[in-house]
């Protein structure tokens, strides 16, 4: 699976092809989050030039 | 007094530290029994510390008798997951990958905390291979069973913290929980388990499992028992930079203080409650959870409780979130392990966290994007109803056997916990009774950030006026 080669991966045949059949539900989880408008502002997480203390996560 | 007199709770058996009834030598001694009698059946421990623990009991002995009495928790045997570093020894994660060296250091400073109030540690619990997969029968580790029924699994990953306290192998523990980790074994063994609010603990000494959404959490018989190990494990340490002081203050007098105040005030009555009643928790669900979930709601509106129905916003989300995303930052720790030793890993473990190799870039920051909207519209759907707490079954199934497990059973749909990893909110798990086969099933009652507080409070209301917590199973001391 190229995806997993990609990423230095290099399982067996037969949990390739475990991995490969969970892929399509996968994606469709994952295309559930595209679906959602997150606006303009909303940013994956926050970096801040200096440290300032702890931030919240 | 007799090991079978012995009590189940902390609360009970500081008691009788205290009035001498009990010496933490004896408790210790007892429990060590119980764990000879039990560990081949149960799997609870990976390593046990018998000298060390008895020699720290000694002390606590001694300190007590002196007048120098540490905290609530001075003499008690505690349980540690095997995924935290001690000074006594090696952390394994149970895996055979994990670098021998890892851990060296010693305490966290979650373990130094709880030393300094005079616990005893009495070894370290099995788990999940670095808390995430499957039991797997084919790696050198022992794999942890419940009490109730040995044939069927003890949830995880916290799984020798949570058979170990149902079995009376020990009086409470250290979990960690990333997507239900603490709340899933505490719910299938019949014990109380508590996520903190996100940054409130400090995770290191902890091998990560998805550092964003990682809590190490107290597992005990009871809420007032996980009240009492959080105020000691509680607070900033610069070792972590997620960890922040509550932005109100730690509460007045601490957690416990809190609880028991809660109780002298009226305990449940006056709290507003939503019943979570999102398709994907009320449709996952067997029909005896939903049975049981409605008779603990019935207690709770009993107690006073204001509860309605309610739907959380990005509920689904949430849910599906915390598992996608800690699979992604899994990945990143374990890549480099993965690509060298991919055969050393358990199966279910490597191919769950090969999963995260499955997401791109974009992905992972949509999730967040979303955690991030969805964190926000669960407070504003709680500001805006005006409730204290949401309240849903822990899981739809009680434990599930090794063999032959209902699909459903076992899916993650089935976890009714990761939204409250996604959030970041504090959510408890308590028993609340039984299925038709006897095991036990778990409600969970989650709060606003940092109302870790009236979660446990909420938890502790609810068990006095309940006995579910206090029930053993056919495999105890």
């Amino acid at each position: 699976m190229a995806l997993l080669a990609a990423a230095g991966l290099d399982p067996p045949e037969d949990e390739i092809d475990r991995l490969a059949a969970l892929y399509p539900g996968l994606r469709r989880s994952l295309d559930r989050f595209h679906a959602v408008d997150a606006g303009d502002e909303v940013a994956a997480a926050v970096f801040r030039a200096a440290e300032t203390g702890t931030d919240g996560g | 007094m007799a090991d079978t007199d012995i009590p189940l709770t902390i609360t009970e058996v500081g008691r009788a530290l205290r009035d001498g009834s009990l010496t933490s030598v004896r408790l210790t001694e007892a429990l060590q029994a119980a764990a000879d009698r039990l560990d081949e059946t149960l799997g609870t421990w990976l390593a046990r510390f018998d000298e060390q623990a008895l020699e720290r009991a000694a002390e606590a002995d001694a300190e007590l008798a002196a007048g120098r009495d540490r905290s609530p928790l001075h003499g008690i045997p505690l349980g540690i997951k095997d995924i935290l570093a001690t000074d006594e020894g090696r952390t394994t994660a149970q895996s055979l990958v994990l670098d021998p060296t890892w851990g060296d250091q010693g305490d966290g400073p979650v373990l130094r905390r709880l030393r300094e109030a005079g616990v005893v540690v009495l070894g370290k619990t099995t788990t999940m291979e670095f808390a995430i997969g499957r039991p797997d029968f084919s790696k050198p580790f022992p794999v942890p069973r419940n009490p109730w029924n040995p044939d069927r699994w003890t949830g995880g990953s916290s799984s020798g913290t949570g058979n170990g306290v149902a079995s009376g192998q020990c009086l409470g523990g250290l979990g960690t929980d990333t997507g239900g980790s603490v709340r899933l074994p505490a719910a299938y063994n019949g014990i109380s388990g508590h996520k903190p609010t996100f940054g409130l603990v400090p995770k290191s000494g902890c091998v990560p499992l998805g550092l964003s959404y990682d809590s190490i959490g107290p597992m005990t018989r009871s809420a007032r028992d996980c009240a009492a190990m959080l105020d000691v494990m509680a607070g900033p340490d610069p070792s972590d930079r997620t960890t922040i002081e509550p932005p109100d203050g730690p509460p007045p007098g601490g957690y416990l203080a809190t609880v028991d105040r809660r109780i002298d005030e009226g305990g449940l009555a006056g709290l507003r409650i939503g019943r979570i009643d999102n398709d994907e928790v009320t449709r996952s669900c067997a029909a005896a959870t939903r049975a049981v979930f409605d008779a603990a709601v019935e207690d709770l509106a009993a107690a006073g409780a204001d509860v309605e129905p309610v739907e959380v916003p990005l509920y689904r989300e949430l849910s599906i979130g915390a598992f996608l995303a800690l699979e992604a930052e899994a990945f990143a720790w374990h890549r480099q392990t993965l690509i060298d030793r991919w055969d050393d890993y358990g199966r279910p473990t490597r191919l769950t966290i090969a999963q995260g190799a499955l997401l791109n870039g974009g992905d992972l920051v949509q999730i967040e994007r979303v955690r991030q909207l969805a964190r926000a519209g669960a407070v504003e759907l709680m500001d805006r109803l005006g409730l204290d707490l949401l309240v849903s079954p822990t899981t739809g199934w009680a434990a599930a056997p090794f063999t032959g497990a209902n699909p459903e059973a076992v899916s993650t749909t089935a976890l009714h916990t990761p939204a409250w990893n996604s959030t970041g909110f504090p959510a408890l798990s308590v028993p609340m009774g039984f299925d038709d086969e006897h095991l036990p099933l778990g409600l969970q009652f989650v709060g606003r950030p940092f109302a870790d507080a009236l979660v446990l409070a909420a938890g502790h209301g609810y068990q006095t006026r309940t006995s579910w917590h206090l029930e053993v199973p056919p495999h105890h001391r």
